[in-house]
C-alpha cells in the first residue's frame, strides 16, 4: 500500500508541471516587446525564446473559478492568456496589455534577456525591470521605475516618481536619457565604466562617488544648472536630468 | 522597389529586422541588381567588421581608414563634415552604421565603384536626408537621441532635416528626445523657422522639464517674443511654484512686469 502512494504520489508530482497553468507564447520573429499596464508590472528575464506569465505569481489575478465557463470583459482589450492581459502581435512587435485595474496585484512576466522593451504605466503604480541586456524604454506617471541588472541602452521617463537604476555594465551603442520632474534620480554603474555624464538639476543637486573629469564650456549657459564631464575617459552619452530633485550617481557595491 | 529604395532598406536587412515582404521585395530586387549586390556585399563586410568592433578598444585599422574618409570628404565639402568628426569615431556601432551610409551613398567616389560628381552639394544634401530618414525616424528612442546627437557636429543643416528635428522637439513619444531634440535646434538658432518652433512649442507646452528648456533656450536668443507665454505661465495658479521660482531666476522682474506674483 505504502509503494502505491509513493508511486501514486511520483506519478502526481511529475504531471504537476502538465498542469500548471502558465501561460506561454513563442517570441519567434518578436524584436521589441511593448507592455502597458495600470497596476504594477514587472519585467523579468529567463533563458527561453517565450514570454512567459507563471501562475504562481499572477494567481490573484487569475479568471476566478467561480467564473468558469464565463468570459471576463474588458473595456480596452480582449483577455487572451486568462490573465487578464491581452496579448497581439504586430508585425516584429509584441503588444503585451494588462486589462487589470491599477489596484490588481503586480502583473509579472518572462521575456528573454535580449528583447527590446517598451514599459509604459500612467498611472500610480510602479514599474520594476530586471535582468536584461537589451535597449529598455520605460514611461511611468507617478509611480517608481526600479531598473536593475540592466546594460542600457536605457530610456527612462517619469514624471512625479523615483527613477533607481543598477546597471551590469553600459552599453557603448547609443545614448541612455533618464528624466524625472520631480523624485530622485539614483544610478549605481560599475566603477570602470566609461561614460560621457550630462546632468541638468535646475533646483536640485548632482552628488557621486565617481572621479567625474568635469568638462569645461567655453560658453556657459546662464542659469542653466548643468554637470558634465567624463567618466573613465568618457564614452557613450549618459543624459540625466531632475528637475526638482537631486541625482545620485554611484559606484556600483 | 527600386534601388533606391533596396539601397535604404540594406541595414534593417542585414541586420534582419525586416518585415516579411519588405524582405522578399529586398531580395527580389538584390537577384536582378548588381549595383545593389555590391553595396549590399560592402555594407555586409563593414556590418561584420562593426560587430567585432569593441568600442573601448577601436582597431587602428578601421579607425584610420574611417578618419581618412571622412577628412577627404571634409575637403570635399568645404568642411560640411564637422571637425568633431574625429570625436564621432570613438562610437559605437550604429554611428558606425552612419559611416556605413555615407560609404553606401557617397561611397561610390571612395572606393570608385560609382560616379558621384565632385562637390556636388545637392546630392549630400539628399544623403542627409536620408540619414535622417534612417536614424531619426527609428523605432529605437535611444537611436533618435543618437541621431539628434549627431545632428548637432554637422555645422549646418537642410530644412528637410531641421523639420524632423522641429518634429521630435513637439511631439516624440519620449520626453528624453523631446529634450534632445530642443537642445539640438539650439545650434539651429539662426534660422527663423526654428525659433518660431521654440517660441510656438513654448506656448503650448506643459512638461516642465520642456518649459524650462524652452524657456533657457529662448532667453540665451534674446528672444523677447516670449514675454507674453511667461507672463501668462506666472498669473496661472496651475503652474507649479518651482517652475515660476525658476522663471523668476532666469528672468529680470523688470521683464515680467508687475509685482503680483502669486507664488
Amino acid at each position: 500500500m505504502k509503494a502505491m502512494i509513493f508511486i501514486l504520489s511520483l506519478v502526481l508530482c511529475c504531471l504537476n508541471p502538465l498542469t500548471a497553468q502558465d501561460f506561454e507564447y513563442p517570441l519567434k520573429d518578436i524584436t521589441k516587446v511593448l507592455i502597458g499596464s495600470k497596476n504594477s508590472v514587472m519585467v523579468k528575464s529567463h533563458d527561453q525564446a517565450t514570454l512567459l506569465i507563471k501562475e504562481l505569481e499572477n494567481e490573484k489575478n487569475k479568471t476566478p473559478k467561480k467564473a468558469a465557463g464565463l468570459k471576463p470583459i474588458f473595456q480596452e482589450g480582449e483577455d487572451n492568456t486568462t490573465y487578464g492581459v491581452e496579448i497581439k502581435k504586430e508585425n516584429t512587435e509584441l503588444i503585451v496589455t494588462s486589462l487589470l485595474n491599477r489596484r490588481a496585484a503586480p502583473f509579472v512576466l518572462y521575456l528573454p534577456a535580449g528583447i527590446d522593451l517598451y514599459v509604459e504605466s500612467l498611472t500610480t503604480s510602479d514599474i520594476t525591470i530586471n535582468g536584461f541586456t537589451s535597449e529598455v524604454e520605460v514611461k511611468n506617471f507617478k509611480g517608481e521605475i526600479i531598473l536593475t541588472n540592466l546594460t542600457g541602452p536605457i530610456v527612462a521617463e517619469n514624471d512625479k516618481g523615483n527613477i533607481l537604476v543598477t546597471f551590469s555594465s553600459l552599453n557603448q551603442s547609443s545614448p541612455t536619457s533618464i528624466v524625472t520632474v520631480s523624485g530622485d534620480i539614483d544610478i549605481a554603474l560599475p566603477k570602470d565604466v566609461q561614460a560621457n555624464i550630462v546632468s541638468k538639476i535646475p533646483t536640485g543637486e548632482f552628488y557621486t562617488d565617481f572621479d567625474l573629469n568635469q568638462t569645461v564650456e567655453r560658453n556657459p549657459r546662464t542659469n542653466a544648472r548643468t554637470v558634465k564631464g567624463t567618466l573613465n575617459n568618457g564614452g557613450v552619452e549618459l543624459f540625466i536630468q531632475n528637475f526638482n530633485g537631486n541625482v545620485y550617481l554611484r559606484k556600483l557595491k | 522597389m527600386n534601388c533606391k529604395e533596396t539601397q535604404q532598406f540594406l541595414v534593417a536587412y542585414i541586420e534582419g529586422t525586416l518585415e516579411e515582404t519588405t524582405r522578399q521585395a529586398v531580395e527580389a530586387n538584390l537577384e536582378k541588381c548588381d549595383s545593389c549586390q555590391q553595396a549590399y556585399r560592402e555594407l555586409r563586410i563593414l556590418m561584420d567588421h562593426m560587430d567585432q568592433y569593441e568600442p573601448k578598444l577601436p582597431t587602428p585599422d578601421l579607425e584610420l581608414n574611417v578618419a581618412k574618409m571622412l577628412q577627404k570628404e571634409q575637403k570635399q565639402l568645404n568642411g560640411l563634415a564637422s571637425k568633431k568628426s574625429r570625436n564621432l569615431l570613438r562610437s559605437l556601432k550604429p554611428l558606425m552604421q552612419v559611416a556605413a551610409i555615407f560609404v553606401l551613398f557617397l561611397g561610390g567616389y571612395f572606393y570608385g565603384l560609382q560616379h558621384i560628381p565632385k562637390s556636388n552639394k545637392a546630392e549630400l544634401n539628399g544623403v542627409k536626408a536620408q540619414l535622417a530618414e534612417v536614424l531619426l525616424e527609428s523605432r529605437s528612442a535611444s537611436k533618435r537621441i543618437q541621431a539628434v546627437n549627431y545632428t548637432k557636429e554637422l555645422e549646418n543643416t537642410d530644412v528637410k532635416t531641421l523639420k524632423v528635428l522641429i518634429d521630435l522637439m513637439a511631439h516624440d513619444k519620449h520626453i528624453n528626445v523631446r529634450l534632445s531634440a530642443a537642445s539640438a535646434l539650439a545650434h539651429f538658432s539662426e534660422d527663423e523657422i526654428v525659433r518660431e518652433a521654440l517660441i510656438a512649442q513654448l506656448s503650448v507646452e506643459e512638461n516642465p522639464n520642456m518649459q524650462v528648456e524652452l524657456i533657457q533656450l529662448l532667453i540665451d536668443l534674446k528672444e523677447d517674443r516670449i514675454l507674453p507665454r511667461i507672463k501668462e505661465m506666472m498669473s496661472r495658479k496651475d503652474t507649479p511654484s518651482f517652475i515660476k521660482t525658476q522663471i523668476q531666476s532666469q528672468i529680470p522682474e523688470s521683464k515680467l512686469g508687475g509685482k503680483t506674483m502669486d507664488i
